[in-house]
């Protein structure tokens, strides 16, 4: 069942998906379950894309469609981003998006709410906005190196005012330097974007 | 041998004097010359320059006329953002919605500055050394052009849902990327390295390369008056390795996420490499961990021709250090020979 949901994702079938979803479960009942299935399924593509196994298209139409399936199922999650939660993603001094895109769809249709920062230039405003919207976690994107390792100056500023937050990165720079995260003071990296729900799951429970 | 006989006897699976080296340097050149990279690029003047002046100083076998990817897009009237210690980006997407496509025009070589200015530093490099050290063009592929165009996400949706508009603008890129690498071969450039990181299964499945980007790069190519690299810009190439030799590709680029000695036996001669030094790294190597990159690919693929060393990506990023280039040189000159 699992296999064939995953199936329709890659092939980029939202039809498939979708129908699959509503013979298999009671959709009006059952949001907690379907959840958890499209979490599971999505780890699992994160893994495949992490071992070259499938392509950045797949993973991307893969986050796009679940992300779309959840807000028709469970309308109520969709203006929840806002709500409530101390979590946020960022792309800093970067003009590439689709990396935060493609986590920030991971991470909602996974159930967990995030706040979009979108694209922030300048690490003390970052910081600012982090400590304004009492953000415990912080996730940052980046594509280009110049910007991975700004991520320090974040870090630094933080520090200067004593303010307590994780940070975890992701990008390309980090994918082929895999020592780059601990060189910017980062407190995780994550390759692939399901990365970002375990690493978030477990820094929960800490 | 110079750097000319070094590369096209590699290029033949002929064992050369050395391994060919190909530090390929684009901004890296305003660092050298201690001006901003925007000046820098300003200029073909400075660019010729400091391309001479690196050629000679790190010992490198080629002349690299890139400045940067959004170039091409200012060409379509798009612009480009500097940064004082990176490599240009593209500004906002010059498409907005796909029905734009309709009437976009290919633009005109002699109407663009900025391409005029990479045309003048080829012709201005090839007076400095004639054909003795080879002069490496560059175009991007119009497969891989349109994240600029149109933004990432909006390109992968157009290929997914429109593919209509895909066709069309593909024609659009084909016939400009064909008159950019013709008037590079004609301005003095030896090859064109052939952008197409989007044709690597890291981004596209290799079922769907073969209906897009190979087709693609086949048409292209065929029509590029002078040999051809195709680089995928660090992405990974093994699986589509044979579609590649297809393309009639002189060269095929290697990441350093791939293992290079086993894509030099699936190439068996067939296709030459150039790679994998992996860039990113290289911003914090120390000369030991330069000398032991060099040594491992050479040790790997290094016999019989075939090889030519470079970084992964196709720039030398701005953060490395000058001693781990000046190691890296050294470093071919005692294992590569
Ligand atoms: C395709 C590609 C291109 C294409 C399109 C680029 C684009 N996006 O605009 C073209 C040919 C146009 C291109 C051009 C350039 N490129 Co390029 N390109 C690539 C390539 C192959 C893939 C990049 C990409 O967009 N991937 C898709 C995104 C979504 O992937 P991603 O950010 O990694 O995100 C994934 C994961 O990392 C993760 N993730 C992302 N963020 C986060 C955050 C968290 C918290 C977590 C957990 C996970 C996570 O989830 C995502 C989905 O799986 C990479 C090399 C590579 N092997 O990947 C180089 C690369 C990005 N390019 C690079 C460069 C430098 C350039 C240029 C500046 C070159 C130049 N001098 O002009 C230009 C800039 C173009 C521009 N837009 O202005 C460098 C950047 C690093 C550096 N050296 O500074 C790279 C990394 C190559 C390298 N190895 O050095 N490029």
């Amino acid at each position: 069942m699992k296999e064939m949901f995953k199936a329709a994702l890659l092939d980029s079938d939202k039809i498939k998906a979708f129908s699959f979803l509503s013979q298999s479960f009671d959709l009006s009942q059952q949001g907690e379950a379907i959840v958890n299935l499209i979490s599971d399924v999505l780890t699992e593509i994160g893994s495949d894309w992490e071992k070259g196994d499938i392509a950045l298209s797949q993973i991307y139409m893969s986050s796009r469609i679940c992300e779309e399936i959840l807000d028709k199922i469970l309308p109520e999650n969709k203006d929840k981003e806002s709500k409530k939660t101390n979590i946020a993603i960022v792309t800093l001094l970067d003009l590439h998006f689709l990396g935060r895109r493609v986590v920030k769809s991971f991470l909602r249709s996974s159930g967990i709410e995030i706040l979009d920062f979108g694209a922030i230039s300048s690490p003390q405003d970052l910081a600012e906005k982090a400590i304004q919207n009492n953000i415990q976690s912080l996730l940052i994107s980046t594509l280009m190196y110049h910007a991975a390792i700004k991520v320090k100056e974040v870090r630094e500023c933080f520090r200067k005012q004593n303010y307590n937050i994780k940070i975890l990165v992701g990008g390309v720079p980090f994918i082929f330097d895999r020592n780059l995260w601990k060189e910017v003071d980062a407190d995780a990296m994550g390759v692939s974007p399901a990365d970002a729900i375990k690493i978030l799951q477990l820094w929960k429970q800490e | 041998m110079n750097s000319m006989q070094r590369v096209l006897t590699a290029l033949s699976q002929k064992k050369p004097d050395r391994v060919p080296l190909m530090l390929l340097f684009s901004h890296y050149g305003a660092k050298e010359t201690g001006i901003t990279i925007k000046d820098y690029f300003s200029n073909p003047d400075n660019v010729i320059e400091a391309q001479m002046k690196m050629h000679k100083k790190y010992k490198s076998d080629c002349l690299y006329a890139f400045s940067y990817a959004s170039l091409e897009l200012e060409a379509f009237g798009g612009n480009t953002i500097f940064f004082k210690d990176g490599p240009p980006n593209s500004s906002k997407p010059i498409l907005k919605n796909l029905q734009q496509i309709e009437q976009l025009k290919v633009p005109e070589i002699m109407e663009c500055p900025s391409l005029q200015r990479v045309l003048r530093t080829i012709s201005g490099l090839k007076k400095e050394v004639q054909d003795t050290v080879p002069i490496i063009g560059v175009v991007m592929s119009p497969f891989s052009l349109p994240v600029m165009q149109l933004g990432f996400e909006h390109y992968l949706d157009m290929m997914q849902f429109h593919f209509g508009f895909f066709e069309k603008l593909m024609e659009i890129n084909k016939q400009f990327c064909v008159r950019w690498a013709n008037a590079q071969i004609q301005a003095g450039a030896t090859a064109i390295c052939y952008f197409d990181p989007v044709s690597s299964p890291d981004i596209v499945s290799p079922q769907f390369y073969k209906k897009t980007g190979f087709a693609i790069a086949k048409e292209t190519i065929a029509q590029i008056q002078g040999p051809t690299a195709t680089h995928f810009a660090s992405g990974r190439c093994k699986e589509i390795l044979e579609d590649v030799i297809q393309t009639k590709t002189a060269i095929a680029c290697v990441s350093s996420l791939e293992d290079i000695g086993e894509i030099k036996n699936i190439c068996n001669g067939r296709l030459s490499i150039l790679g994998n030094l992996n860039g990113i790294e290289m911003c914090r190597w120390t000369e030991l961990e330069a000398e032991k990159a060099v040594r491992d690919i050479i040790e790997k693929a290094g016999k019989n021709g075939g090889l030519l060393l470079a970084e992964n990506h196709g720039e030398v990023p701005y953060y490395v250090q000058e001693k781990i280039l000046l190691s890296i040189a050294s470093a071919v000159e005692r294992w590569g020979t």
